[in-house]
């Protein structure tokens, strides 16, 4: 079944995705593993630049990841990811720290999300 | 709204360029814009963008602002230096909470700008602005272009048209505070003759070099034919105008050019309308063209000073000129030297002369001389 109507993905408004893709599934299904399959990676990116401590490179892994989430609808991604740029720009150090891990509880949930959705819906 | 039903026609003359670093929303972008009927290609960076937009040539740029190496304002920034490119309808996409990025991305050029992530409708909305602005500008150095042609065959008219459409402009605007034209004129109609009175001589195209660039004084015969010159003009618009009945801007092109040779008394050409049977655009440009004619120097005679200029004017009120037209003149008389002075031809106006008694007729042709 395609993604788009599996309702064990519950981090994407699926509704506004579809919208978003002008009613057709088949490009919301690509959009959405497009954006699952780079998740891991803009993670890992922005991972080192916490733990480098380099607020700029923060603020632009987050924005990048802001701007993904926001197009496919990942509202509490986008929202987490909004909040630590936004940290990162006020040079708020112990802030990116707290609030990045909401972003890394918002990618594991719909990581989980995704691999689950293989299964019955 | 069902939004795919906007695929159409729109645009293979709509060509969109997009740059974002961010893959996910170049895709959703083409997606979009693919459907709604434009021609798309994709830019992952600022540098690459200049290099495309070489070989694509686009109508429309909708650009990032936050990329790795050139920045979108940059790159906006960039569009704009070049003369190739500079007009370009470039619109910025920026995120909600960064509104410096607006003032500055509009600071350095950009025609507008979209919230992230964008909604189909405005997206279109403001692409469909976009595209009325740039066929209006097109419009506009057409309709300029296609005047200076005809006049590049008369010679040492040097900026007679730029000065004769900044004067009507002047005319019509003093004109329109006026009770009586409150009705008549608005902003849109200064704006439409300021469009259109370049167009005047149009017709001229259609005159014989012979005729057309004769030094001396024409012989009746002659005259005849330099008359012509209105109704050819008139004919070509009206052809246009049939085809494009909705182009209000043809039919004041049309009124122009047929008839700003008619005289308020009813001795112009080619029909002898008087009083208010000539079109009012027709009876201000009338006014504008043969001042210009009258303070630049031609082949056929030297520059008349304003003040000369003026006492010819005043003379032909109620016989060449609408009374109130001069009247109006006469109000903003600063305001017009003031244009003419702006745009005066440097080698133009080397031979002005004064005339103790202005000479009865007026000199703005061959034909008058």
């Amino acid at each position: 079944m395609r993604l788009i109507d599996n309702s064990r993905i519950v981090s994407i408004d699926r509704e506004k995705l579809l919208e978003r893709c002008l009613g057709i599934g088949s490009f919301a299904d690509k959009l959405a593993h497009a954006f699952i399959s780079t998740l891991p990676i803009e993670r890992k990116a922005l991972r080192e630049a916490v733990a480098s401590n380099d607020l700029t490179q923060v603020a632009k892994q987050a924005h990048r990841m802001r701007g993904s989430a926001s197009n496919l609808c990942a509202v509490e991604l986008s929202t987490a990811a909004e909040a630590v740029e936004s940290a990162a720009r006020s040079e708020c150090e112990d802030n990116v720290l707290r609030l990045f891990n909401d972003v890394e509880s918002a990618i594991d949930r719909l990581l989980t999300e995704f691999e689950n959705s293989d299964s019955t819906p | 709204m069902n939004l795919a039903s906007h695929t159409t026609n729109a645009g293979e003359q709509h060509k969109i360029l997009i740059v974002d670093d961010d893959p996910l929303a170049l895709e959703l972008l083409e997606f979009t814009l693919t459907r709604f009927g434009y021609t798309v290609q994709t830019a992952s960076d600022g540098q690459s963008a200049l290099d495309r937009i070489r070989w694509f040539s686009p109508r429309f740029i909708i650009s990032d602002v936050e990329m790795p190496g050139m920045s979108g304002i940059e790159l906006c920034k960039a569009v704009r230096r070049r003369p190739s490119t500079q007009y370009i309808y470039f619109i910025l996409l920026t995120s909600n909470s960064d509104p410096e990025s607006v003032v500055e991305g509009l600071d350095a050029g950009a025609d507008d700008y979209l919230s992230k992530p964008f909604r189909h409708e405005e997206l279109r909305l403001r692409l469909e602005g976009g595209k009325r602005l740039v066929m209006l500008e097109g419009r506009d150095m057409m309709i300029f272009s296609l005047a200076k042609l005809a006049e590049s065959r008369d010679q040492d008219t040097g900026k007679h048209l730029e000065r004769m459409r900044e004067y009507s402009r002047a005319i019509a605007t003093e004109l329109m505070q006026w009770g009586k034209y409150e009705k008549t004129i608005d902003a849109q109609y200064v704006e439409l003759l300021y469009l259109t009175s370049p167009l005047h001589d149009i017709g001229k195209v259609g005159i014989p070099d012979a005729v057309l660039l004769k030094p001396g004084k024409l012989t009746p015969e002659e005259f005849e034919i330099m008359k012509r010159h209105t109704i050819i003009g008139g004919e070509t618009l009206m052809a246009s105008s049939q085809v494009h009945p909705e182009a209000s801007f043809l039919t004041m092109a049309l009124d122009i050019a047929l008839k700003h040779h008619e005289k308020w008394d009813g001795s112009g050409y080619p029909f002898g309308l008087k009083h208010e049977e000539i079109p009012l655009c027709a009876r201000i440009v009338a006014l504008a063209d043969v001042y210009d004619a009258l303070t630049t120097k031609r082949v056929y005679k030297p520059a008349f000073s304003h003040d000369v200029a003026c006492d010819i004017i005043r003379q032909s009120s109620g016989q060449h000129f609408d009374p109130e037209i001069v009247t109006a003149f006469f109000n903003i008389e600063q305001q017009i030297q003031d244009i003419q002075a702006e745009l005066d031809d440097v080698q133009g106006n080397v031979a002005i002369v004064e005339f103790s008694t202005p000479p009865v007729a007026i000199p703005t042709s061959p034909l008058a001389c």
